[in-house]
């Protein structure tokens, strides 16, 4: 009998004390976005601290115009060898290693372009062929040499060929929203970082999180749900960051092979990727816009990619790992598209 | 069970009732969140500048200056807002449009300003929304 009374005390009290768990949160800028991270956990406070600090870290690594990172100095090097730490020598390698994948759709020498282009700054303006034509004799990711130092963990040299330049901009979000939460303080977390979305969770316990995909010509709405279990979610798109000249809108994903705005006939393209793919889930959503509807769904289909194409002609097509991921960590939610003309293609 | 029932004495009856009601003292506070409450948060270098909350016919329009010289001016129309006006080269901020729902936001990195929806979700909306 005592043992009955006392479990039903501790129940009650456990109800009082909400179990412990705390929340925190914190909004912040880095790598020229927001960055806001929710978390609850023992020390939900804690995890939320060391997160913001890796990723002013990253920040200061592998941003391309600060003049103490990272990449600073290798673009600065003048292809000669750069000793670069772990993360860095990590992250260019994975850079190189998705732009193979995706035979050059993604690309992180293009730098060159978006400078000569200026999308998003005052100066942005459609350049003259000659120039693009000489900015794309450096745009090549065949460009990067790695060399792993002894020990792996030391992280290892690199060179850059040809007068190329190294811009990890389009992954390194992805890669931050991976690995900024490392320690147990936290066992739920959302970050969102920039536009990228990622939902962590460490005991399987946290309910899936529910992500709308924005709607391109109003990004504060969206036209479609999913759900992710400890995974994240990335969009590419033509509405953030563009100009318009002579009634022809220009964005800025580059296509490395033309070298203008990639014109394939795609508003945006979303991918899912398990938590810790995050920088993987930046550079396909990259390279599929770049590769636009027809092969981009082929290369999902291929690579059992979940993803979701916006098409300028106002389809919503989802792969096939999306159609098919029901009850798994990704689900499609729902399609609320229908009213502003889209029709869902599932 | 006539046995245990005699050995849950008063005493007994009278715990459980004041930890119940510990229980939903704490918890009165969350239920209790007027329904579709909706705050506007202005926040500056991840400073709060402002804070409103937004009800049918509140009317107002305000300018932020940045640390840098640079301004945002944000519209307050009954329970939307919209950053109406920036001078920022990009125009992100402007281009999001009008907030309506909790959780949404416009961001102007230039003038590292964010303007927040926050109050209670409405239990079909998202977490959060990418693009």
């Amino acid at each position: 009998m005592n043992k009955i009374r006392l479990a039903a005390i501790c129940l009650l009290l456990g109800l009082v004390s909400g179990c412990g768990v705390q929340k925190a949160e914190s909004q912040f800028f880095a790598m020229n976005t927001v960055m806001g991270i929710q978390a609850e956990g023992a020390d939900a406070k804690q995890a939320v601290v060391q997160a913001e600090q890796y990723i002013n870290k990253l920040d200061r690594m592998l941003s391309r115009t600060r003049p103490e990172s990272e990449i600073y100095a290798l673009n600065h090097a003048g292809g000669d060898w750069v000793t670069v730490s772990y993360e860095t020598y990590h992250l260019i390698d994975q850079a190189k290693g998705l732009a193979m994948d995706t035979d050059g759709a993604y690309d992180p020498t293009v730098a060159p372009l978006t400078d000569l282009w200026g999308i998003g700054t005052e100066g942005a303006h459609v350049p003259q062929q000659s120039e693009i034509d000489a900015a794309l004799t450096h745009v090549d990711y065949r460009n990067i040499e790695l060399e792993p130092a002894a020990d792996a963990s030391a992280g290892g040299r690199v060179r850059l060929l040809n007068g190329a330049e190294v811009d990890l901009g389009g992954i390194a979000k992805g890669f931050a929203g991976a690995w900024a939460l490392t320690s147990e303080d936290a066992t739920a977390a959302l970050l969102q970082l920039g536009g990228n979305v990622s939902a962590f969770e460490l005991d399987g316990q946290a309910k899936p999180v529910k992500i709308g995909i924005g709607d391109p010509d109003n990004v504060a709405e969206y036209l479609a749900t999913v759900e992710v279990r400890d995974g994240c979610v990335v969009t590419t798109g033509d509405y953030e960051r563009y100009f318009e000249q002579d009634g022809v809108r220009y964005h800025h994903v580059f296509d490395p092979k033309t070298g203008y705005p990639a014109q394939s006939g795609l508003r945006s393209v979303t991918v899912l990727q398990p938590y810790e793919e995050g920088a993987a889930a930046d550079g396909y959503s990259t390279a599929l816009f770049v590769m636009g509807l027809e092969r981009g769904l082929d290369f999902c289909n291929r690579n059992g990619i979940p993803a979701l194409f916006i098409t300028q002609d106002k389809r919503m097509v989802p792969s096939d790992a999306l159609k098919h991921s029901s009850g798994t960590q990704f689900a499609f939610g729902e399609f609320l598209g229908a009213d502003k003309g889209y029709t869902y293609e599932g | 069970m006539k046995d245990r029932l005699r050995t849950f004495r008063p005493g007994d009856f009278a715990v459980c009732v004041l930890v119940l009601l510990l229980a939903a003292a704490v918890a009165a506070p969350f239920f209790f969140v007027p329904q579709g409450a909706l705050y506007l948060e202005v926040r500056q270098d991840q400073q709060l500048v402002r804070r409103v909350r937004l009800a049918d016919g509140v009317q107002e329009t305000f300018t932020v200056e940045g640390r840098a010289g640079g301004h945002n001016t944000i519209e307050i129309d009954g329970r939307r807002v919209r950053i109406r006006e920036a001078d920022c080269h990009d125009q992100v901020c402007v281009r999001t449009g009008w907030l309506t729902r909790a959780g949404q936001s416009a961001v102007c990195l230039p003038n590292r300003l964010v303007v927040k929806l926050t109050g209670q979700k409405a239990s079909g909306d998202v977490d959060a929304i990418v693009r």
